[in-house]
């Protein structure tokens, strides 16, 4: 048996446990010395968090058992993204993790759509978790993918410090070492320039192989120590700060995350089991934060429970997240605003790679380093260029940040995008990651932009035909939506988590 | 405004095959398609191999493959194999279909990495069912029975592939006009018409062209193709030798000092293709290369490889001879006008006057000859024949980044690095590393939480599996034969 290989994880909040979690679940602790160190004295960011499918992945892969782990963290169900006033002030539509429709002929359903759309109504009515989320219902998807009830996901709104607070108890109970201190010095080693040890304020030093920064914005190691630097999209992505505050729930619970375009970026509400959580994401160029704390506060739909609190980011990606032998996760890798809901989605994705990739002497081949760094820029630039659609698509021109949005030089990737779309309704498919078709058609159908031919293909079928198969598909999704039970009665049902925590 | 004429303009299977995809998927929405066929020849003694996924295309095509391989004496084929690459008798074979299943969740590699490295005797290929079958002899053709079919693809003698389409698109009610020299008449970026020797005009809204010298193409200036050899060979020589008996379900190429030769088993003769670099072998001396003696005289052809970065041009799609040609390590030449022609079925311009679908179709269809590329550069790339000029030289020529990063990734810990176009899977590419001596240094650490008894015991079972699955099969004499009395 070799010396076993030490890894020290930076910072216990969400990015944090989660890798620790997954260490524990996953490597062989007999090989692997894995410790996080936190400390209690640092705040952690949650505050209420809207998340994707894929954390369900995440969950049955590391093993947490779903109704346990929704309970402890107050957890709700989650079919898609309201977007309201985006396009132009009072339109709305959501985002679904779905599917439209169903295959009808040799076309995609889509362009099916897109030739019948004077008479067959809104593509929304096509897809089953939008029009089961705007009835407030909620059920698991079918597996048998020939049950109208299949073809969709869902995921979560959940307390992310609870989450936190949930894997630290779970990973504990598996073996993972936790180091109460707060760091107060970095040392690199002399000569390699790597990362050699973090000193504590009790005087203790912990050197480790690998460091997984997730000390947050301020990225302690990958920043401080390493100055990694960062790739800025802030011209893109102009908001800058963000106002939080929970309030009293209301009844009934939405099984949707609500974002509503504002006069200086957008407010989201995310609905919890015991209370909602709401923020205001805005641009300090064109908003001062009192001003922000104060439309936000007028603007809930609860009374609020405490006072609204600030953050401060900017939008970027780490240039790498990973670099010599640290690991940035989290804030710590780079910056998108919670728009898509895509930060536990990255922290995930880190994770998941660092594990197939993870290095097993002190001596890390280069190759590992460079394949982590381009997986993980696929991703990032993915969602970057999804998240300024949403900004870009808009017609208003009531106040400064959409006057910008709407002149700015936006990434050629998406002036592609766009272009091809809105000629023929082409999307790029790419093999795996985020966003699939339904996603950008969703955004781009939602907030105006409406392909001006459709595909050749979906020529073919007859228009009676046509007209029939889709009234049949749209009473399908009505009728499967109706018979789900509500939102609240599945979670009475299945994790209720009791009164207020 | 939309398109309601397509002229395509060349000889042999391009032209043939684009045509009838494009009246089978659009005849019904009134496209109309028209084939100007110019004089051209197949070389006899040509050989195209297709890759398993074939079968898909012919569908798209209506063309019975089973039919074909009657027409063309055609054989079926599980993969290739690689001789002498690594020097010596050193051999690996390129199977079709997946190597080992998952366990826990984790690629099989993973798990046979670990084992290796304690001293498993099975090799990579033993858990690939395709590749057990290959070496014995034996596959199974889909038949509607409940066993799971083997992965297969086909080799076709060029000539009668090439007869045999041009009936098909005459079947389909293609109206084919030949031509010797048809001129295109180009105005502002686009083509508006073809004026052909008779004096007849052919307008139309886009136009696909197969022609040797893209002589349609050009007449919008612009498009110089790159450079795309994968190796200094300059030359191949095409020739047939007596048929294999009993007859070998893989495509073989060997390595020699200058370059390469392979055989195409055929049921009634073997193809026979030589690649070499003329600098520094004779014409004379590459035929006394051949792997089989040659029955009647060999052809000898130039080889320039190159690809046109921009083979869709205004409204003129260049594919087939007009958009590259490639050294044919991996006979691939099939398969790319596949890719070729289903991205214009995909991309059928929606507008006769703007096609931004020529932007889409150029930077796909690029990345899918990209990794390609990266495919037929590797054997050349890690060849460890060390000594002889023109392998030194292949080991020292740039490979892309793509590539590189490919091949070092594997070589720390096993895995592919996945892009987004890729006609090959992983576990081709990894057959192919491992054959080449690639030895990954670690493997994923996930795998030492998995009880090593009961990995044991999965490897012993697909062993075993596979086993029993390929006694049960036909031997390739048996499947041709009732391909043959159908």
């Amino acid at each position: 048996m070799t010396v076993p290989f030490r890894i020290a994880i930076i910072g216990g909040g969400t990015a944090g446990w989660m890798c620790a979690a997954a260490c524990a679940a996953k490597l062989d602790l007999q090989r692997y010395d894995v410790r996080l160190i936190e400390s209690d004295e640092i705040g952690i960011v949650g505050v209420g968090e809207a998340t994707l499918p894929q954390m369900k992945d995440f969950n049955d892969y590391i093993g947490v058992d779903e109704a346990e782990f929704m309970t402890a963290t107050q957890a709700t169900f989650k079919l898609g993204i309201e977007f309201v006033d985006w396009g132009h002030i009072g339109s709305r539509y959501i985002h679904p993790f779905g599917s439209f429709g169903r295959p009808i002929g040799e076309a995609e359903f889509f362009h099916y759509w897109l030739r019948a759309r004077q008479t067959a109504g809104p593509l929304f009515d096509y897809c089953l978790p939008i029009v089961a989320a705007e009835a407030g219902r909620f059920d698991f998807p079918a597996k048998d993918p020939a049950d109208p009830k299949s073809a969709f996901s869902y995921a979560y709104h959940l307390d992310a410090s609870l989450y936190a607070k949930y894997l630290r108890g779970w990973s504990e109970a598996r073996g993972m070492q936790r180091v109460e201190g707060r760091i107060i010095h970095v040392t690199r080693h002399p000569e390699s320039g790597d990362i050699a040890h973090v000193m504590l304020a009790s005087g203790e030093a912990i050197a480790a192989d690998l460091f997984v920064d997730c000390s947050g914005f301020r990225g302690l190691l990958i920043e401080q120590a390493l100055e990694t630097g960062i790739e800025d999209w802030s011209h893109w992505l102009p908001c800058d700060r963000a106002m939080a505050v929970p309030c009293d729930k209301i009844e009934g619970i939405t099984p949707f995350t609500r974002s509503t375009a504002r006069e200086a970026g957008w407010q989201w509400r995310i609905p919890l089991q015991h209370r909602t959580g709401n923020g205001y994401v805005y641009a300090s160029e064109w908003m001062s934060d009192d001003e922000a704390a104060s439309l936000l506060l007028a603007r809930l739909d609860g009374a609020p429970q405490a006072d609204p609190r600030g953050l401060r980011f900017k939008a970027c990606k780490r240039n790498k997240a990973w670099n010599r032998n640290v690991i940035a996760m989290g804030l710590a890798s780079g910056f998108l605003e919670p728009l898509e809901s895509t930060s536990i989605y990255l922290v995930q994705m880190s994770i998941a790679f660092l594990l197939t990739l993870m290095p097993d002497r002190a001596e890390i081949d280069p190759a590992l380093e460079r394949e982590y760094n381009r997986v993980m820029d696929v991703e990032y630039d993915r969602i970057r260029d999804f998240l300024i659609l949403h900004y870009r698509a808009t017609t208003r021109d009531d106040a400064e940040i959409w006057r910008y949005c709407r002149a700015m030089q936006i990434p050629e990737s998406l002036a592609d995008r766009i272009e091809r779309f809105r000629h023929r309704g082409h999307i790029r498919e790419y093999r795996d990651g985020l966003f699939g078709p339904p996603s950008w058609q969703a955004v781009f159908i939602g907030q105006g932009i409406v392909p001006e031919a459709s595909d050749a293909m979906a020529e073919l079928m007859s228009e009676a035909v046509l007209t029939e198969r889709m009234a049949k598909l749209r009473g399908l999704v009505g009728n499967t939506a109706a018979a789900m039970p509500l939102h609240a009665e599945t979670i009475a049902r299945y994790c209720p988590a009791g009164g207020a925590a | 405004m939309t398109p309601r004429r397509v002229a395509i303009i060349g000889h042999g299977d391009a032209p043939a095959m684009a045509a009838i995809a494009l009246r089978r998927a659009f005849s019904r929405v009134g496209l109309e398609v028209e084939w100007i066929e110019t004089p051209g020849d197949i070389p006899a003694h040509c050989v195209l191999a297709g890759l398993p996924n074939l079968q898909a295309f012919h569908r798209l095509l209506g063309l019975d493959t089973t039919a074909l391989l009657r027409a063309t004496r055609g054989t079926y084929t599980l993969g290739q194999q690689y001789l002498g690459f690594c020097g010596g008798e050193s051999e690996f074979l390129h199977s079709y279909g997946p190597i080992g299943r998952p366990i826990a969740g984790l690629p099989f590699m993973q798990f046979w990495l670990k084992a290796q490295a304690a001293g498993l005797p099975a090799s990579l290929g033993d858990f690939a069912r395709e590749a057990v079958a290959a070496r014995n002899g034996r596959l199974r053709v889909a038949d509607g029975q409940n066993a799971v079919a083997t992965a297969q693809g086909c080799h076709f003698d060029a000539c009668r592939h090439a007869a045999g389409l041009r009936g098909h698109a005459l079947n389909q009610g293609i109206a084919i006009t030949c031509d010797n020299a048809p001129m295109a008449v180009a105005e502002k970026g686009r083509v508006t018409k073809l004026r052909l020797s008779d004096g007849r005009e052919v307008r139309a809204d886009l136009f696909i062209d197969t022609t040797p010298n893209a002589t349609i193409l050009s007449a919008l200036g612009d498009g110089m193709p790159a450079a795309a050899a994968v190796s200094s060979c300059d030359r191949l020589l095409l020739g047939s030798a007596a048929p294999l008996r009993p007859l070998p379900l893989y495509s073989r190429v060997v390595a020699h000092r200058a370059g390469w030769s392979a055989l195409y088993p055929l049921q009634d003769r073997t193809g026979i293709v030589l690649a070499y670099d003329n600098a520094l072998i004779t014409d004379d001396e590459a035929a006394a290369l051949t792997p089989l003696p040659l029955t009647g005289a060999a052809q000898i052809l130039p080889l320039a490889p190159f690809q046109r970065q921009r083979p869709w041009i205004g409204n003129v799609v260049a594919i087939g001879e007009a958009a590259g040609q490639a050294e044919p390590l991996s006979a691939t030449g099939l398969h790319r006008l596949q890719i070729a022609i289903t991205h214009i079925v995909s991309l059928l311009p929606v507008r006769a006057d703007a096609m931004p679908e020529a932007e889409i179709y150029n930077e796909e269809v690029s990345a899918w000859h990209a990794r390609l590329r990266d495919f037929d550069a590797l054997p050349y790339a890690r060849n460890r024949r060390a000594g002889e000029a023109f392998w030194d030289a292949a080991r020292a020529r740039q490979i892309s980044p793509e590539l590189e990063a490919r091949i070092g990734l594997f070589g720390a810990r096993g895995m592919i690095a996945q892009y987004n176009q890729d006609s090959f899977v992983e576990d081709e590419w990894q057959a192919c590393l491992i054959g080449l001596g690639l030895a990954p240094r670690s493997w994923d650490p996930q795998v030492e939480r998995v009880d090593e008894q009961m990995v044991m015991a999965d490897f012993r079972d697909q062993l075993a599996s596979i086993r029993a699955d390929v006694t049960a099969m036909e031997s390739h004499e048996a499947a041709l034969a009732r391909a043959m009395a159908r």
